[in-house]
């Protein structure tokens, strides 16, 4: 007899396999019916016909879940839960809405600054070897070291295998045609630059991109804008009057890089750069040591190498000395110091040539995020035990039905593991929102991407075990301890523990309070650098840059701005007060030498005019004494420094054989942000010819402001055709020294304003919580002949007990973080009460204002409603 | 039975009258059959086997197994029976659609 035919067994096999065990027989026994009728015409036909069928099944309603996989799994179980916890959270709806909104933003604020701490802890990190590379300082602190130092350092260590000058990094003009461009983030470096920080190269290569003496590197979006679809190898570019050759073309630098170089110039062979003075600092140094070098033995072989090449010069400046070994005994450090490339965005923001990170703002910020997020774990918790009595029914029921406690505190874990899932989703849309402005105030470019990648969804999940366990924990332990027969007769603990509750929420108002604290203490401390008396007059003092392009054309630029009424005076200077001015080391002259480093201001005789400066004794230059070129001005401090009681007449020298002699004594002034102390200076007379005098042009205007402006701009287009006018007015120019300030102030402000708004959700929603289980009493009250304010009396007393005990926590914490963040001043406030008073006050405001709705609402009602019911 | 509670789709309805039909004897294929020779419509047996189990969470048919024949490799039947409330949507059916179709106007029917 010949064997029936059979079908095909992969297709059964797939179909047990896949098809809920209950459906397989029937859907099988169909299957095989249709099959025994076709084979008969075509075997062949009735299998493919057959397999067909079965991927036909292949339906949702005929696929196995996870309980049919995993039998003995408890995801059953789990599904129960998931479902009881929806039910819940959609009879609640307006309780679960806050506790989702509130998680969202707590989890919103610690996604964002979890992408900041990435981008910030990511500086420099894609240089090959960057663990190998350190930055060569003075001191650890100077940031500019000698010309020749790096190349003997690489004759003389054989770890160190490699190293690079930097230089630059500032603005430089370039003249395309007869146009001017300002350009900045222009660097000058050493051939070896790319040895160090391999970049990708579009054109040219690495070997010989920065060989001569005017090469010049750009990067591909430079390459754009210059040479907008030309290939822009062996073009010409004039870069500040230099005739540069452009050489190779590089990717644009990293967002993370300290050296975010646009534009690469070789450094020049002249002298100053080649053989340079060793007491001259106008480099960056980088050196790259072998794999593994210790970089502290390196630098324990530092003194002899300064001993060795710049001993001499050392004692040429410091001429009270006989040796350089009696130098350094007498405490003066001067040492070269190893800073690892890595440490230098956040640890050392004096060193980077980009914009520096902070260390302590990201600690500071991390935990502010941490604690919005606490926040809101916290309101989570409140609710859940609060509102326990209306779980208390199904507590029991379940436990005399044969659930243990661990089944059912695993219900109230899955209960808070889905609200902070659904809290995740909304953050990420939060953060996405709200990206835009936290750019604006951060100064940061962050992108979706930045938010929505494969490492973030990493930290989503760890987000929500923590969130989802922080919130949940407390809440599952206390619910499923309930007592079944004491929770089925209405008489378990409903209400939760009233004193967990209460320091709940006391520390809610703390954290909230401590946040708002904080606002104020910077926005006081801003106000006060703002209004600080600077000594001088900066309203109206109108700063030019690139006043040296004037030189040869000074005279006629001066009398033609002179010439508007609205202008009163003009003076060039070297520097300008709030502006960077230089340090220059001067000496007294015969015996007991003092030596001093004041700031050295180059400037003509009008300054005294223009910038409002006092002249206690003496006098100031005179513009008719031809003598007065070898004169100078100090600073009050200056003449402290020294211990000099009559300076009028006294010499300083500055080692190279020039005498100055001190004609008068100007009363201290403001040069720089209110985190520095005051500094010596001195003012050296400078005319037109004097050298790294006239790079300023301060310009003093009275009358019309705009007028004014209208009319410097109009001279200089004239006198420097073409040139970019570059300006502004001091006042501004001391505002901008504290713009991390501002950004400070304002990233607390939005803190402080997030953690009250969470604070405030817990608020209203454990008002309704206490109103609604003391909705007889009020009643009852009510009936007795108590009026609507004292019951709200009666109701906002608890809340404005709970803020004076958290102003009692609050006040000393606060003061103590404030008075240590105020200490990095030295012109500061200092912390009154009414800095703890306003935000106390503000606190309770906001509290009795979330609070009085409903209790007002609760309290109007009228009291045979709540007493009727039963 | 409310005649707005109904909820039948076009296929479902037909899966259900034809259970009606066969009554006592209507298990997947001879479903999928009597459809052909009703209807000249070729269904699938998956679709068959889908919409038979809707019905029955709708309550409209109830099922048991038969018993093992040599037959379809020795594997059961599940036979479908259609309830009381099954009877009571297609008398709703009918119902409508006879009300309604008695509503046409006449001259539409003749001029077809």
């Amino acid at each position: 007899m010949k064997a029936t035919p059979e079908p095909p067994k992969l297709a059964l096999r797939l179909l047990q396999w896949f098809c809920k065990p209950w459906y397989v027989e029937v859907i099988e026994g169909d299957l095989y019916e249709l099959f025994d009728r076709e084979v008969e015409h075509s075997p062949k036909a009735a299998r493919w016909k057959f397999t067909w069928n079965v991927i036909r099944f292949f339906r949702w309603r005929y696929i196995k879940d996870l309980d049919d996989f995993l039998p003995k799994s408890p995801f059953g179980m789990f599904k129960t839960y998931f479902k009881v916890s929806l039910r819940n959270m959609l009879k609640n709806k307006t309780q679960t809405i806050f506790n989702i909104m509130g998680l969202a933003i707590g989890i919103a604020c610690c996604v964002i600054i979890l992408t900041h701490v990435k981008h910030q802890t990511s500086f420099d990190k894609d240089i090959p070897q960057a663990e190998d590379i350190y930055r060569v300082t003075i001191n650890g602190r100077g940031p500019y070291t000698p010309a020749q130092m790096v190349k003997y350092m690489k004759a003389d260590y054989p770890e160190v295998l490699n190293g690079a000058r930097l230089g630059g990094m500032g603005e430089v003009v370039i003249k395309q045609g007869d146009q001017y461009i300002k350009q900045p983030n222009v660097l000058m470096a050493d051939s070896t630059f790319f040895d160090l920080f391999p970049n990708t190269f579009m054109r040219g290569e690495a070997k010989t991109a920065l060989n001569g003496p005017n090469d010049v590197v750009l990067t591909e979006s430079m390459a754009q804008k210059y040479f907008p679809n030309l290939d822009p190898i062996g073009e010409i570019l004039d870069i500040d009057g230099q005739k540069c050759v452009v050489k190779a073309v590089v990717m644009d630098a990293p967002r993370t890089t300290t050296i975010p170089y646009q534009m690469i110039q070789s450094i020049p062979w002249e002298k100053w750069a080649t053989t340079g003075n060793w007491t001259g600092n106008n480099f960056f140094s980088y050196l790259k040591l072998a794999p593994g070098a210790d970089p502290k033995v390196l630098e324990s072989k530092f003194p002899l190498f300064i001993e060795k090449y710049m001993g001499d010069e050392i004692l040429k400046y410091n001429p009270q000395y006989s040796s350089y070994r009696e130098f350094v005994q007498d405490n003066n450090q001067h040492t070269f110091v190893l800073i690892p490339m890595l440490d230098i965005h956040l640890h050392h923001p004096s060193l980077t040539l980009g914009n520096p990170g902070n260390y302590n703002n990201l600690i500071i910020f991390s935990l502010v995020a941490l604690f919005i997020l606490l926040l809101a774990c916290i309101n989570y918790v409140n609710m859940a035990t609060a509102k326990s009595s209306l779980r208390a029914k199904e507590i029991g029921i379940r436990k005399v039905l044969g659930s243990v406690k661990s089944l059912i505190a695993q219900q109230f874990l899955v209960e808070s593991f889905v609200i902070t899932g659904l809290a995740i989703f909304i953050a990420v849309g939060l953060t996405l929102l709200v990206l835009p402005y936290f750019n604006m105030i951060s100064q940061n470019q962050y992108e979706w991407a930045d938010i929505l990648n494969a490492r973030n969804v990493g930290w989503y999940l760890i987000i929500w075990l923590m969130v989802g366990l922080l919130a949940g924990v407390y809440p599952a332990s206390f619910l499923s301890s309930f007592k079944p027969i004491a929770a089925l007769k209405g008489e378990s603990r409903t209400g939760g523990n009233q004193k967990l509750r209460s320091s709940l929420v006391v520390l809610q108002f703390a954290i909230s309070m401590f946040l708002m604290v904080a606002t104020f203490i910077v926005y006081t401390q801003l106000r006060h650098m703002n209004s600080r008396q600077l000594g001088l007059d900066a309203e109206q003092v109108f700063v030019l840059s690139d006043a040296d392009k004037l030189v040869g054309k000074m005279d006629r630029f001066k009398s033609m701005v002179m010439g508007n009424s609205n202008i009163s005076n003009i003076s060039f200077t070297s520097g300008y007060p709030s502006g960077f001015l230089a340090d220059w080391g001067y000496h007294t002259n015969g015996e007991n030498v003092v030596s001093v480093d004041p700031l050295n201001v180059f400037a003509d005789p009008s300054v005294l005019d223009v910038w409002g400066l006092e002249i206690i004794e003496g006098r100031f230059f005179d513009p008719n004494m031809k003598s007065d070129s070898m004169t100078i001005v100090i600073n009050e401090q200056l003449q402290e420094e020294l211990g000099w009681k009559e300076p009028i007449g006294k010499v300083l020298s500055r080692g190279d054989g020039k005498d100055f002699r001190v004609i008068g004594v100007v009363k201290d002034f403001v040069t720089r942000s209110a985190k520095n102390h005051g500094s010596s200076l001195l003012i050296r007379w400078s005319s037109e010819s004097t050298p790294y005098a006239n790079y300023f042009a301060s310009i003093k205007i009275k009358g019309n402001i705009n007028e004014a402006l209208n009319h410097i701009d109009k001279t200089w287009a004239n006198v420097l055709p073409g040139y970019p006018m570059d300006g502004q007015f001091m006042d501004d120019s001391f505002q901008r020294l504290y713009d991390e300030e501002r950004r400070f102030g304002k990233m607390f402000t939005g803190a402080s304003v997030l953690a009250i708004i969470i604070a405030c959700i817990g608020l209203f929603s454990l008002t309704a919580f206490i109103l609604e289980r003391k909705r007889k009493e009020i009643a009852l009250r009510k009936v007795m002949g108590a009026r609507v304010d004292q019951l709200f009396f009666g109701v906002s007393r608890y809340f404005v007990k709970l803020v004076l005990i958290s102003a009692i926590v609050v006040i000393p914490a606060s003061f103590y973080v404030g008075d240590f963040w105020l200490s990095s001043y030295v012109d500061r406030i200092s912390l009154s009460s009414m800095i703890f008073l306003i935000p106390l006050l503000l606190m309770m405001i906001i509290s009795l204002v979330t609070i009085s709705y409903q209790t007002y609402r609760s309290a109007v009602k009228n009291p045979v409603d709540a007493l009727k019911e039963e | 039975m409310e005649e707005e509670k109904v909820q039948l789709g076009e296929f479902e309805e037909l899966v259900l009258l034809i259970t009606a039909i066969l009554h006592e004897n209507a298990y997947g294929v001879k479903v999928l059959d009597e459809i052909e020779v009703q209807t000249g419509r070729k269904a699938n047996i998956s679709g068959v086997h889908t919409a038979l189990d809707r019905l029955e969470k709708k309550g409209y048919l109830e099922s048991y197994l038969g018993g093992a024949t040599a037959e379809r490799g020795g594997r059961r039947k599940r036979f479908f029976k259609v309830t009381n409330l099954g009877i009571q949507v297609l008398e709703i059916n009918h119902r409508v659609r006879n009300t309604l179709f008695s509503q046409i106007p006449d001259v539409l029917l003749q001029n077809k």
